[in-house]
C-alpha cells in the first residue's frame, strides 16, 4: 500500500512536470501558462483595488503583490524552459513575450509597494486590464489553433 | 433536567471549539481553490463530509467513553497488529505532512500580518507550539484556539457583504457537474480533495483520545453529542462560506487560488481592513490549533500502538516517549518546512493521501461500535449503522480512486 502511494506520488510528479513532446501537448501547456498569467494579473488588480479603497493592510498587500510576481516569473520560466516542437516557435514567442510584459508590470507594483509608494500603485496597475484582455485573446487563439 | 450555568458554559465552549477546530490548512486551501474553480458545485461534498465525520467522531467518542480505550488502541486489538501497523505507518506519514503544512499556515498568517517572509516565522511558530505543548493545560489550549478560531466566522459575514446574487449561488450549489472548461476527472479529484480535507482521520483519533484523557463518563455523553451535532455542521458552514466568497470574487476573472493571501482577499474586499485582520486571526488560530491536534494525534497513535504512557493532561516528564515523539515530529516538520517546499502543494498531497486512509480508519470503529458485547447499551443504533456504513462505502470508493485521479489530473492541474 505504502509502495503504491510512493509510486503514485512519483508518477504524478513526473507526469505533472514532464516536458511536452507533441505540438498538441505544447499548445495545452501554453494555454495553461496563459491562464496562470491571467490569474496572476487579475489577482494583482484586486489587491491594487483593495489598497486604493483602503480595504487592506499594506503588509498583506505587499506580500500578495510579491507572490503574484513570483508566480508569474515561475510560470514564464517553466514554459520558456521547454523546447517548442517543430512549427510551434510562434506559440513560444507569443506566450513568453506576453509573459515578460506581465512580469514587468507586476515587478513595478512590487517595487512600489516595497518602497511605500502606495499612491503610485493605481497608475502602475493601469496596463493590467489590457494585459488580461490580451492574455484572454491569446488563450482563445491557442484553443482554436492559432498562433503557430 | 435542571441545566446549571457551568454545564451551559461547558456546552458552549465545547461546541465553539468544535467549530473552530473543524477548519485547518487543508480546508483553507481546498475550499478556496474549489470555490474559485467550481463555485458551490462541490458543496454537497462538504455536506456529506460533515455528516460522515459527525457519525464517526460521535461513534469513536462513545467507544472511548464505554471502553475507556481510544480508537487506535481498538484497531490493534480488533484487527491485529499487522493491520494496525499499516494504519500507523500510513497515518504517521500523512499526519507528518499535515503538521508541516499547518506550521506553514501559522507562518503564512504571520507573514501577511507583518510583511516578513514566512520562512522567518516557521521556527518562531515551532517554538510557540512547543511552549504551548509543554506549558499549557490541555483543556485551556483546546478552548483558546477553538474560540479564536471562531474569527473564521468573518467568512460567513463576508458572503453577505459581497452582495451576491443568491439565485446564482443556489443554482451553483444545486448543480452536480463541473463548470465550463473543467473536466469530470478534475471535478472528482477536487471532490476527493475536499473529503480528505474535511474528514481527516486524525480528527477522530484526537477526539477519542481526548475523551479517554479527560476521563469522560456516561454523563458526558450529552455534552459530547451536542458538541458534535452543533459544532461540526457549523464548521461545515464555514467551509462552504470560504467556497462561496472564493466563487464570488475569483470565478468571474478566472483566478486560480495558489496562496493563503488569496483565501483571505475576499474578506478584505467585503469587509475592509478590520475584516482582513479578523480573518488573519482566524487563520492563525485554526492552523495553530490544527498543528497541536495533528502533533498529538501522531503521538497518541504511536503511544497507543506500542503501549507507552501518553497524554497531554500528564506532565511531560511522566510521558517521556510520547513527549519525545511530539518534539521530534515538530522538529522534523520544521526542517521540512524550511526546505522551501510549497506548503500549498504539500497540503493538497497530504489531504489526498489522507482520503486514501479513510476506510482503514473507519472500519474498526464501525465494527467495535456495533459490537453489543463490548458496547452494551451504548452500541450503535440503526441511524449510526446506516450512516456509518454508507460513509464507509463512499470512503472506500474515494480511497480507491484518489491516487488514479491524482495522476490522471496532475493533481488538479489539468
Amino acid at each position: 500500500m505504502i509502495v503504491a502511494v510512493m509510486l503514485a506520488v512519483l508518477g504524478s510528479l513526473w507526469f505533472g512536470h514532464a516536458p511536452p513532446r507533441s505540438p498538441s501537448a505544447y499548445r495545452r501547456h501554453a494555454v495553461q501558462a496563459v491562464e496562470y498569467l491571467r490569474s496572476q494579473t487579475q489577482t494583482a488588480r484586486l489587491w491594487v483595488g483593495a489598497v486604493a479603497r483602503d480595504d487592506t493592510t499594506r503588509q498583506a498587500a505587499s506580500v500578495a503583490l510579491q507572490e503574484t510576481e513570483n508566480d508569474a516569473v515561475a510560470t514564464v520560466g517553466r514554459f520558456a524552459g521547454w523546447d517548442p516542437p517543430a512549427g510551434a516557435d510562434g506559440v513560444r514567442d507569443t506566450v513568453t513575450g506576453l509573459g515578460d510584459e506581465v512580469v514587468q508590470a507586476l515587478g513595478a507594483l512590487r517595487i512600489a509597494a516595497h518602497h511605500g509608494q502606495w499612491a503610485k500603485l493605481t497608475d502602475l496597475a493601469a496596463p493590467l486590464p489590457g494585459l488580461a484582455d490580451r492574455l484572454d485573446t491569446v488563450r482563445g487563439d491557442l484553443i482554436t489553433g492559432s498562433p503557430r | 433536567m435542571k441545566i446549571k450555568p457551568s454545564m451551559l458554559l461547558a456546552f458552549t465552549l465545547g461546541t465553539l471549539s468544535a467549530i473552530g477546530g473543524f477548519i485547518d490548512i487543508g480546508d483553507l486551501v481546498a475550499d478556496a481553490l474549489v470555490g474559485a474553480r467550481f463555485g458551490l458545485r462541490l458543496a454537497w461534498v462538504t455536506v456529506f463530509a460533515v455528516i460522515g465525520i459527525m457519525c464517526y467522531a460521535e461513534m469513536s467518542a462513545r467507544i472511548a467513553l464505554k471502553t475507556k480505550r481510544p480508537a487506535f488502541d481498538l484497531v490493534r486489538s480488533r484487527l491485529g497488529p499487522r493491520y494496525a501497523l499499516g494504519g500507523l505507518v500510513g497515518s504517521f506519514l500523512v499526519t507528518a505532512l499535515l503538521v508541516m503544512a499547518e506550521l506553514c499556515g501559522i507562518a503564512l498568517a504571520l507573514e501577511l500580518a507583518s510583511g516578513l517572509h514566512y520562512l522567518l516565522w516557521v521556527p518562531v511558530a515551532a517554538v510557540a507550539v512547543l511552549i504551548v505543548v509543554w506549558a499549557l493545560p490541555f483543556e485551556a489550549t483546546e478552548r483558546i484556539y477553538g474560540l479564536l478560531g471562531l474569527a473564521m466566522l468573518v467568512f460567513v459575514v463576508a458572503v453577505w457583504q459581497l452582495h451576491p446574487d443568491w439565485s446564482r449561488l443556489w443554482h451553483s450549489a444545486t448543480t452536480v457537474a463541473p463548470t465550463g472548461g473543467e473536466s469530470w476527472p478534475t471535478y472528482f479529484f477536487f471532490a476527493v480533495t475536499l473529503i480528505g480535507a474535511q474528514m481527516t482521520p486524525y480528527e477522530m483519533f484526537f477526539f477519542s483520545s481526548g475523551a479517554v484523557e479527560s476521563r469522560w463518563r456516561p454523563k458526558d455523553l450529552v455534552e459530547m453529542r451536542v458538541n458534535v451535532i452543533v459544532g461540526f455542521p457549523l464548521g461545515g458552514l464555514l467551509a462552504i462560506a470560504i467556497q462561496a466568497v472564493a466563487f464570488l470574487v475569483f470565478f468571474g476573472p478566472g483566478i486560480q487560488v495558489e496562496h493563503i493571501s488569496q483565501t483571505v482577499l475576499p474578506v478584505a474586499l467585503g469587509l475592509g481592513k478590520i475584516g482582513l485582520v479578523i480573518a488573519l486571526i482566524g487563520v492563525f488560530a485554526a492552523t495553530f490549533g490544527a498543528t497541536l491536534e495533528t502533533l498529538f494525534s501522531t503521538g497518541y497513535d504511536l503511544a497507543q500502538f506500542f503501549g507507552w504512557a501518553y497524554g497531554e493532561v500528564q506532565p511531560p516528564a511522566r510521558a517521556t516517549r510520547f513527549t519525545t515523539v511530539v518534539a521530534v515530529l515538530l522538529l522534523l516538520s520544521t526542517a521540512l518546512a524550511l526546505t522551501t517546499l510549497n506548503p500549498i502543494t504539500v497540503t493538497i498531497y497530504a489531504v489526498v493521501f489522507s482520503s486514501v486512509l479513510l476506510p482503514f480508519a473507519f472500519l474498526p470503529v464501525l465494527l467495535v461500535g456495533n459490537d453489543r458485547h463490548v458496547m452494551g447499551e451504548l452500541a450503535n443504533g440503526r441511524l449510526s449503522n446506516t450512516v456509518g456504513t454508507l460513509t464507509l462505502l463512499v470512503s472506500a470508493v474515494v480511497s480507491a480512486s484518489a491516487l488514479p485521479l491524482l495522476v490522471l489530473t496532475k493533481a488538479g492541474a489539468s
